[in-house]
């Protein structure tokens, strides 16, 4: 903790890349087709439908089936519970890569 | 435990997937070229058949109204072949609050106009704003949409 504030973690669910890449996407739109997700991480209807479980019992997508004419769509929605953890999760990650240039700076101002 | 380098390989996907559905998200060019001339045609179409156009212009005006809304919903962003319904910056409040300022500038152009005698005057307007909407349509949407993937 940090003048009450909370330390910026990383989130478990979001360490999994393809997770990460199927929240990262969700997060520009307001509500995606399934297929565009699958389409985009390159996984099977099957996989896809595995990892979108697993992020919605932890509450960070929504899942809506309707209609467009005769044909059944799914969309996907990324939460704001989605939106929060993903924003913590990025921020966490600025602050690893920045250590990155620390010892270089260090050794700059030695020098 | 994540590594630096890792770390930024993160941060790099992250901003390609949000540019991916950016990208998705965007309308055709030929959607703010089509809107362009239709208003266009529509000014046109009001000085040479002025007649016509009090039956029909209304007509047409909700038509297109009708066309946008429906445009901006999961089935309608479907229909018309866009797989992602754009996430927009800031709360609906905000953008009716923008839209209505937008309205209220084009409401006194339109009376600044019309103080000034200017002739033709929805001709000039129709064109003005087609040609806005032909030009500069697409950058101002991508200027939104890249604003409502940061929030």
């Amino acid at each position: 903790m940090t003048d009450g504030v909370p330390e910026p973690q990383l989130d478990p669910l979001l360490l999994d890349p393809t997770r990460l890449a199927i929240v990262a996407l969700l997060a520009a739109t307001e509500w995606a087709e399934f297929a565009f997700v699958r389409d985009s991480v390159q996984l099977s209807d099957s996989a896809l439908s595995k990892r979108l479980s697993q992020l919605s019992d932890t509450g960070y997508v929504e899942v809506r089936k309707g209609y467009v004419g005769k044909r059944p769509r799914t969309w996907v929605n990324l939460s704001g519970a989605g939106r929060g953890a993903l924003s913590a999760h990025i921020a966490k990650l600025q602050q690893i890569a920045t250590q990155v240039n620390k010892p270089a700076d260090r050794a700059d101002q030695s020098g | 435990m994540t590594t630096p380098e890792e770390a930024q390989r993160a941060l790099l996907d992250i901003e390609e997937r949000k540019q991916q559905s950016t990208t998705a998200a965007r309308s055709s060019r030929w959607w703010w070229i089509g809107g362009g001339l239709f208003l266009i045609a529509f000014g046109v179409a009001g000085e040479l058949a002025p007649d016509f156009m009090d039956d029909w212009g209304s007509v047409f005006v909700w038509a297109l109204l009708f066309l946008a809304i429906a445009r901006s919903s999961r089935w309608g962003s479907r229909f018309f072949g866009r797989q992602v319904r754009p996430r927009l910056a800031g709360s609906p409040a905000h953008r009716l609050g923008l839209g209505v300022i937008g309205a209220v500038v084009a409401l006194l152009l339109v009376l600044v106009a019309m103080w000034l005698d200017v002739p033709h005057l929805a001709l000039a307007f129709s064109i003005v704003g087609g040609l806005l909407l032909m030009l500069a349509g697409p950058w101002w949407e991508g200027r939104m949409l890249a604003r409502g993937s940061r929030t």
